[in-house]
């Protein structure tokens, strides 16, 4: 009777707890999921990943054979087998013997890792350099040393609809790729040994690949080195985030890289290395490509988009400085390139009190053209404000300077032309 | 190590004499009160800081972003380690210190009584100040517990308030570690020499050496990081040629021997409860204490360990990975010895001794994690993920808090002269046990498979095992509430606990009655 009483409160119990397991098991059923390191695609990540499986085993070893004993002891040495106590409290052989052991694993431990670690430092006979460089909340690539001269940010693609779920009625489902996406893509050669050397404009961030064994801090006023050289047919795109705190949007800035064989990438430095109107082939790849390596063709298709889209963009950038803007032309392109400033001041203006300004009826866009247009072009010293100057185009610093002292209620009806911010720049 | 007291019965009524309330709580001296105040505030702050730890669990739940915004969840994690950190885990193995030094080397009182009153009470105050600025414009501090130059240069007044509120936290830590290190070394029982002090009294006099040699290293730090901020000065500010790496370097020769002040009192309590429970005396009591002191030592040149990523030279990463890998050699025998004493014992498994238990096995596994974490290639890979999160949270949660939880079990009866429910006392540990394995477990893979830290939002493939966690903090967290009805259930009554409380337990603490009087030891007892 109170056996039965037991077993029923005990079906509901696990009913309960079954239910509660199924629901986790069932979201583990559905997705993608990783219990260890991405795939390595270089020399350097694959030595990486055989130290990890080493050290892991030998800890799995020392762990089971300790906690062997220990369960042991616990099962058989309990007062309740009225197992007799034995008041021995000492040995010191026993005890040289457990410190000399473990110290031998210790070096065991340590040679393969010295070996792997000298060769992850050594940097020289590179074949290509790349500078990368942090700022709060993207990063910036320059190509060294090529014949042309390449250089560009990479931020955040995925839509801020995807991002924001606080309004359900505005928020959109995530996509694959989710927070992995940028708008343009490091692009580097298979099979070349490419050294990059990493700095940050404003706090620290880190650089980081899973798959090439790569991380490394971007420090101001530091310039670190990494290499990398991926394995020949491992081509596609890989992904990784930022890894150091860099403040607000830190989880909003990750790394895209595209490798290419070493003639695609010829052929695209060839090219210019321009992204123009190769957004759409590049974000599509990017969507058939998880994390991990995709098939060769995918991404010739990718280059052959790039490649004559990248020369027919030159033009259109020539006849932009001539052209005449109106107020409505500044307006809405300004509108478009916000986005830099939106990420701290916020999209209504407003930034965060006492850390992030306002632009809403604060004293600088709505005061003098002049110290407004200085403090987007050269930043503010000691402050996350950057300079703009080197990161957008004179048409784009003057829109988004105008659409700034007549947007969020400001109404100066001010008007700032590229010709301004060239003779700024000068 | 045999110390059988020849103390007699000290308990006569007017030591029994309290003063009125007000006096007694707000103005004492008396090192058992003290005790208390630090443990009702260590506990307070366990729960502020958990807290916080589920808002960040339940930002977590799914990707995007749900209930808080990026700069929100920064000062969550932050502060949540800062409390933690300062608040939860060193304020309440300091209440352990107060209410067990006396009792355990036969001393009347702390050394320092009213010193022993001002330390504690500056914690009050450090911590209104920490969360307060939680009512500032820009909020609390959002640039981690580490606070890394340059970030912390960009951040709002929040920043100078959490400097204040830690140069007050390490006043009261170096005068509560001088009062430590006066007490042992001055006011033991006649016949107590060094070698025959409990491990608990030894692990703490080792631990107030770390506190005084690191604490001002720190308010060092933080100082230079303030006149960065305010006076034009550029010790971490590249803009005026600083050196971001130099706050890092000093920051974690401060921050690595603060994870063995966290942990080392921990070895201690548990080298009490299990001789206790396993009827058996402590294996190898010296090596314990050398494998203590030469943690302590080796404490101070790994620190560059936590920041192998910023460029160091290959010479530099070598040497921190040999000497880090060097500590796994004395906290290995410390579990030898432990898994030892238990060998050929007889063991019965009350509350104290399952969490003791519970504490040997999991603070193992993170200590084989943090050996992985050492090896520096791999170290590339796990640094700032979701690897690290888990490894010290297996050292700290359960390596400290749940060798505190166990502590307090082991000594509740001696605090309050009743037993506590031990089946409740058992549910509680395995609730703890299992909710934080849910927790922290899946954590680990996350970090593998390339989740950093810090992150508010994260890619759809790491929803999973995020949910895991989430789930097992809420457990985690709910448990917490059984564990104060627990103790407020001891403290109100229950079955009187004799003076010994446990079986033959070894310790001058057990041979004052239960619950310890408000004076004890008057006069000192005799150790043969």
């Amino acid at each position: 009777m109170v056996l039965s009483q037991h077993i029923k409160s005990f079906a509901k119990i696990s009913a309960f707890g079954s239910f509660l397991i199924a629901t986790l098991f069932s979201g583990l059923a559905q997705a993608e999921y990783r219990l260890n390191f991405q795939d390595p695609v270089t020399e350097v990540a694959r030595d990486i990943f055989g130290l990890h499986m080493l050290i892991f085993w030998i800890c799995v070893v020392i762990f089971v054979a300790v906690f062997g004993v220990m369960f042991y002891s616990i099962f058989a040495h309990r007062k309740s087998k009225n197992y007799e106590p034995s008041q021995f409290s000492h040995s010191t052989s026993v005890e040289i013997v457990w410190t000399i052991v473990p110290f031998i694993i210790l070096v065991a431990m340590a040679v393969p890792a010295t070996q792997v670690l000298i060769k992850m430092e050594d940097t020289t006979k590179s074949d290509l350099t790349i500078k990368i460089t942090g700022y709060q909340w993207k990063w910036g690539y320059d190509y060294l040393g090529l014949d042309q001269d390449i250089s560009f940010y990479a931020t955040l693609s995925t839509p801020r609809e995807q991002i924001d779920q606080f309004n359900k009625e505005t928020a959109q489902p995530q996509g694959e790729n989710y927070l992995l996406e940028t708008d343009k893509v490091l692009v580097v050669p298979s099979d070349r040994k490419v050294r990059a050397l990493i700095t940050a404009n404003d706090v620290i961030h880190a650089w980081w690949i899973p798959a090439f064994g790569t991380k490394k801090d971007a420090i101001p006023g530091y310039i670190n080195e990494l290499w990398f050289k991926v394995d020949k047919g491992k081509e596609g795109i890989y992904r990784g985030q930022c890894a150091e705190l860099c403040g607000k949007d830190h989880a909003f800035m990750p790394i895209v890289v595209q490798v290419v064989t070493g003639e695609e990438f010829d052929a695209w430095v060839a090219a210019g290395g321009s992204f123009e109107g190769a957004d759409v082939a590049l974000a599509t790849a990017a969507e058939q490509a998880p994390v991990a390596t995709k098939p060769q063709e995918k991404v010739i298709s990718v280059i052959e988009a790039i490649v004559p889209a990248a020369q027919a963009a030159q033009e259109p950038a020539a006849e932009a400085s001539a052209k005449t803007w109106t107020k409505e032309d500044l307006m809405a392109k300004g509108e478009s390139v916000s986005a830099s400033c939106s990420a701290c001041h916020g999209a209504d203006g407003n930034g965060i009190p006492g850390v992030f300004p306002a632009i809403a009826g604060s004293a600088i866009a709505t005061g003098p053209v002049d110290e407004h247009l200085r403090i987007v072009m050269f930043g503010k010293a000691g402050t996350a404000m950057q300079a703009f100057a080197g990161q957008l185009s004179d048409e784009e610093i003057a829109a988004v300077v105008t659409y700034q002292r007549n947007s969020f209620g400001n109404d100066t009806g001010d008007i700032v032309l590229p010709a301004d911010v060239k003779a700024k720049r000068n | 190590m045999s110390h059988a007291a020849t103390a007699g019965d000290h308990g006569h009524d007017d030591h029994d004499h309290k003063p009125p309330f007000f006096q007694r709580w707000f103005m004492s001296t008396n090192h058992k009160d003290i005790g208390t105040l630090y443990l009702i505030f260590s506990l307070t702050m366990l729960f502020v800081g958990g807290a916080m730890a589920l808002v960040i669990r339940a930002e977590l739940w799914q990707p995007g972003l749900q209930f808080v915004d990026p700069h929100f969840f920064n000062q969550m994690t932050t502060v949540h380690a800062l409390i933690m950190v300062f608040g939860a885990v060193m304020p309440g193995f300091v209440g352990f210190a107060n209410w067990m030094l006396p009792l355990m080397i036969g001393a009347p009182d702390m050394a320092l009584p009213r010193m022993n009153n001002w330390s504690f009470w500056i914690l009050p105050f450090a911590f209104t100040i920490l969360l307060s600025s939680f009512f500032v414009p820009g909020g609390a501090p959002a640039s981690g517990w580490t606070l890394y130059a340059p970030l912390t240069i960009q951040g709002g007044m929040s920043v100078d308030m959490g400097i204040v509120a830690i140069h007050m936290m390490g006043i009261s830590s170096i005068m509560g570690a001088i009062n430590v290190i006066v007490t042992v070394l001055n006011m033991r029982a006649p016949g107590m020499t060094l070698m025959k002090m409990p491990m608990f009294v030894w692990t703490w006099l080792i631990t107030a050496f770390l506190l005084i040699a690191v604490m001002p290293v720190f308010a060092g730090a933080v100082t230079m990081l303030l006149t960065d901020r305010h006076f034009g000065t550029a010790f971490f500010n590249p803009a005026g040629g600083g050196d971001p790496v130099l706050y890092q370097h000093i920051f974690w020769f401060f921050g690595h021997p603060e994870v063995y002040i966290m942990i080392l009192p921990a070895f201690g309590i548990i080298s009490h409860i299990i001789p206790t429970f396993a009827r058996k005396p402590l294996f190898g009591y010296s090596s314990m204490v050398f494998a203590t002191a030469a943690i302590a030592f080796l404490s101070f040149i790994v620190w560059a360990h936590h920041m192998f990523t910023v460029g160091m030279p290959l010479q530099g990463e070598l040497f921190f990975m040999y000497a880090t890998m060097l500590i796994s050699v004395p906290t290995g025998v410390k579990v030898f010895n432990w898994v030892t004493t238990m060998w050929r014992g007889s063991m019965t498994f009350e509350t104290p001794m399952l969490y003791a238990i519970g504490v040997v096995f999991l603070f193992t596994l993170g200590g084989l994690s943090g050996l992985m974490l050492a090896i520096t290639p791999a170290d590339f890979q796990y640094h700032d993920t979701y690897f690290v999160v888990a490894h010290f949270h297996y050292v700290l949660f359960s390596g400290a808090v749940m060798a505190m939880m166990g502590g307090a079990f082991f000594w509740l009866p001696k605090w309050t002269g009743h037993m506590y429910n031990e089946s409740l006392g058992k549910i509680h540990f395995w609730l703890t046990s299992i909710f934080f394995n849910i927790t922290f477990f899946p954590q680990h893979f996350l970090g593998l498979a390339g989740m950093p830290r810090r992150y508010a939002d994260y890619p759809v493939q790491f929803t999973e095992f995020n949910q895991w966690s989430s789930f097992g903090a809420f457990g985690l967290g709910l448990s917490q509430l059984l564990f104060v009805y627990i103790i407020v259930a001891t403290v109100r009554g229950g079955k009187k606990a004799t003076a010994e409380v446990w079986e033959n337990p070894e310790g001058l603490e057990w041979t004052v009655p239960s619950p310890a009087p408000f004076h004890t030891f008057d006069e000192p007892p005799v150790i043969k």
